[in-house]
């Protein structure tokens, strides 16, 4: 049934998934652009605007993917249905690899290609990017998307989320070097907490998930939510 | 087909559910009657497995409702007036996209129901007014012959002929179908229903089969030789007992035809004549209702 949850989710979603794709690809047509156009600001500033408008539209498109069926809540009709909850999961994580990463590293590839790469080292970045992206930004989205059960809730937690984040950096870098927080930053070992970082991000999501899906345990699973961003922030 | 047996369900303070205890015996028409905030909802979405109960147990065809799996779903139908479907999709594509799911669907059975009600294919779920919602989840709760049908208010904004339209699908398909519904809209469920459960505050006032319910219950006026008054020591199986003029009116609980005269004469004395009349679900519940919110007799 996954490839058939998928097609329904295809259905409901594929002008979002279109228009997110648009703007990565929108992104790289700039980037390519750009060095023909030395010192015009107003593109830079576009393109800086279509990279961080890109990672957010990944969130919303993740967020309203998780949202058609959503897990916390008593009224979703597919909670009465003969839906395998690990069906309606893996349903989801092949829309975002099809719909959400594949676009990217389309986009990723060509533009390396295109800068004049060979082809083969510029898959291997592109798909060493679309790796990275789907365990650090996709299933993050995914996991806490999996906790909210609307948008409004989605940006409420994602505000929240954001605020504890600005306020932990500002008491943790209070009169201090961000050397002294971060001893491994600018040196030849910073990958491993990078590693680390990216390690507990996927752990963490993956245990989110099988909780929410599986166990619909959402107030433990929000918890989590909360744990998992002070684990993330902290000091390494 | 259902057993619950002291079922509790805490929402923070809150005691929703209280003891509940009750079975739904195979091939019933069980209703679960009580005012708003009962906990009939609460109830149904424990059995389905939409929430975890904080105490108790409850199985459904035979399972834990804790561990209702794809394997119960595709055995049991489910109608609520809160449901959420996919708003952008149209009535003919959710079913289609539903039919997959079961083992046992019957598209002839299928056509015939969206024929019946009146529901139009092409047209987005998010456009349906209250009343063809609802009937599009009948809809979808049919074409698989479930063994067990649950229907939560399953009348609640419903106008007259949509409810009739509503009824009548749901009788013509019932066949040997266990049903359970909740609703206080007993017109409804008078003549259909075989058992019913009485909900208040969480706590199961009483269960019991419809028949015996209605055979216990009559509204008996005792028209007296003088001025009528209330007894002085009123048996516990009255209630609501009023005195207008020569006429004394009252609830009896627990009729029965012989004997009524002389008890009521040993009690009142003078009486002239008696009436005893069967009651409609409509007026037993809200005598109950009233009973238990004036101090629990019942």
């Amino acid at each position: 049934m996954i490839w058939h949850i998928f097609k329904k989710d295809v259905k409901l979603l594929w002008w979002l998934a279109a228009a997110v794709a648009t703007m990565h690809f929108a992104e790289i047509a700039l980037l390519l652009t750009l060095p023909n156009s030395p010192g015009n600001r107003q593109l830079a500033q576009l393109m800086e605007l279509l990279g961080l408008g890109g990672i957010l539209a990944v969130g919303f498109l993740i967020t309203a993917l998780v949202h058609q069926d959503s897990i916390p809540g008593v009224r979703q009709d597919w909670l009465v249905r003969p839906v395998l909850r690990r069906d309606l999961l893996l349903a989801k994580l092949l829309f975002v690899v099809l719909l959400v990463q594949l676009p990217i590293l389309i986009a990723d590839f060509l533009e390396a290609a295109l800068t004049g790469f060979p082809l083969g080292p510029s898959l291997a970045a592109a798909a060493t990017r679309s790796v990275i992206l789907l365990v650090l930004v996709d299933l993050s989205f995914l996991a806490f998307a999996a906790v909210t059960k609307n948008l409004l809730e989605a940006i409420t937690g994602g505000v929240c989320i954001f605020f504890i984040i600005a306020i932990l950096d500002v008491l943790l870098n209070s009169g201090r070097s961000r050397g002294a927080l971060h001893p491994t930053f600018g040196t030849g070992v910073e990958w491993i907490t990078e590693c680390a970082l990216l390690l507990t991000l996927a752990i963490g999501s993956s245990l989110l998930l099988k909780l929410q899906f599986f166990r619909r345990r959402t107030l433990v699973s929000r918890f989590a939510v909360g744990a998992l961003t002070l684990l993330a922030r902290l000091p390494l | 087909m259902i057993q619950v047996d002291n079922l509790w369900k805490k929402f923070g303070r809150h005691e929703a559910l209280q003891g509940l205890s009750f079975t739904v015996p195979k091939g019933s028409a069980y209703a679960l009657i009580g005012a708003n905030g009962a906990g009939k909802t609460t109830t149904i979405k424990v059995l389905m497995n939409i929430l975890e109960p904080t105490r108790g147990r409850a199985t459904v065809l035979g399972v834990d409702s804790r561990k209702i799996s794809p394997r119960e779903l595709n055995r049991i139908g489910y109608v609520s007036e809160n449901q959420d479907m996919p708003e952008r999709l149209t009535v003919g594509e959710y079913l289609d996209y539903l039919r997959p799911f079961y083992l046992q669907w019957d598209l002839d059975l299928e056509k015939t129901i969206r024929r019946q009600l009146r529901l139009p294919a092409e047209r987005r779920i998010s456009d349906l007014s209250h009343g063809m919602r609802m009937k599009m989840a009948l809809a979808c709760a049919l074409p698989f012959r479930p063994e067990l049908l649950v229907l939560d208010e399953p009348f609640s904004g419903l106008d007259p002929l949509v409810r009739d339209e509503f009824m009548e699908e749901l009788l013509r398909q019932a066949g040997e179908m266990t049903v359970l519904i909740s609703s206080h809209e007993l017109g409804e469920i008078d003549g259909v229903a075989t058992h019913v459960a009485f909900l208040d505050e969480g706590k199961l006032l009483f269960e019991e089969s419809m028949s015996d319910l209605t055979g216990r219950f009559r509204e008996v006026h005792i028209t007296m030789e003088r001025e009528a008054s209330a007894p002085g020591q009123v048996p516990p199986q009255w209630l609501d007992v009023k005195a207008a003029g020569n006429v004394l009116m009252f609830v009896d609980t627990r009729f029965s035809g012989d004997g009524l005269g002389e008890r009521v004469e040993s009690l009142v004395g003078g009486v002239r004549r008696i009436d005893a009349q069967p009651m409609p679900l409509r007026s037993i519940f809200t005598t109950l209702a009233r009973a238990a919110r004036d101090g629990g007799r019942s």
